[in-house]
């Protein structure tokens, strides 16, 4: 069982009800990590709900404040790297990977993620 | 200021639009896309940077679900098809064009009805239909130098479909508001 509700979801968005509920089972095995990272969910769900489907949960995940948004670096290996950015204009342009090595941050090591609220 | 649904709807067809063409260029234009967005809607900018990460990940699909919260009234679309309709019955008596309009709405019609019946886009169909009647029509001049070529089981077909003694001036600003219409219909009334 998930320690974040999605309940609020289904109460304001009825049409998203379905997509709550496969949110909810998803969240269920990824809860621990404390938050949502936006690449395993699209990779995961997309095969289940449409792209507009999983905008508008997020976006709902969101503006009801069960989690707020931030931003992360990973590096090549696709490791996290760095603490939670709450915009993206705060990311750095430089980071350091796993070996400590400094690396310029692109677009392609920047992953948005949803921060569970507690 | 919060992200309006429909300004993010405009984006992402935009978007969409851009990666029909892309190529192995994908990650670069969903980036370009990215950037250009934010700056014309920077209240969205998280959304934005979402749809960003689903195009390089996944695939954008092009199905949109109307708003839930502000769902069209029904009487909105009962007044705009009587009014469309009005129209169409009074221009096609102004200018005596009638036959034609009709039969070439119900071609417009059936082939509009394939490509948006499932979109829930009839307001653009009925004025996709009646623009192109109305840009159809405007060729009657010339379609009447046809009559001569034709046999006469087609010469009389023909002249049930044109009207001989439009002008071709007349014609001529048919035809392009037809076209206009027509572009109008598919540009902004998705």
């Amino acid at each position: 069982m998930s320690l974040v509700s999605l309940q609020p979801i289904r109460d304001h968005r009825p049409d998203l009800r379905d997509a709550a509920n496969r949110f909810d089972d998803w969240l269920d095995l990824h809860a621990q990590s404390g938050f949502i990272d936006t690449r395993k969910v699209v990779r995961d769900l997309s095969g289940d709900l449409t792209s507009s489907e999983i905008i508008e949960t997020l976006n709902a995940i969101r503006n009801l404040e069960i989690a707020k948004v931030g931003y992360r670096i990973v590096d090549n290996s696709g490791t996290f790297v760095s603490p939670i950015f709450p915009s993206v204009d705060d990311v750095p342009p430089v980071a350091f990977d796993a070996y400590g090595d400094e690396f310029s941050v692109e677009r392609k090591h920047i992953v948005q993620i949803y921060e569970l609220c507690k | 200021m919060t992200c309006s649904e429909e300004d993010l709807r405009k984006a992402k067809r935009d978007l969409i639009r851009r990666l029909q063409h892309a190529g192995d260029q994908r990650l670069d234009v969903a980036a370009n896309w990215q950037k250009k967005w934010s700056k014309i809607l920077p209240e969205c900018v998280d959304s934005l940077f979402l749809i960003e990460e689903i195009a390089r990940i996944s695939f954008l699909t092009i199905e949109e679900r109307p708003p839930a919260t502000a769902p069209k009234p029904a009487w909105h679309n009962a007044v705009f098809g009587v009014g469309i309709f009005g129209l169409f019955i009074v221009g096609s008596h102004m200018i005596r064009l009638h036959q034609i309009f009709l039969v070439v709405a119900l071609a417009a019609v059936l082939v509009a009805n394939y490509l948006d019946f499932w979109r829930d886009a009839w307001p653009r169909l009925v004025v996709f239909s009646l623009s192109t009647s109305i840009a159809v029509s405007g060729l009657s001049p010339w379609t009447v130098q046809l009559q001569g070529h034709l046999g006469e089981w087609g010469s009389h077909t023909l002249s049930f479909f044109i009207n001989p003694d439009q002008s071709e001036p007349f014609s001529a600003f048919l035809i392009v508001t037809g076209l206009v219409g027509a572009w109008c219909s598919h540009k902004f009334m998705r």
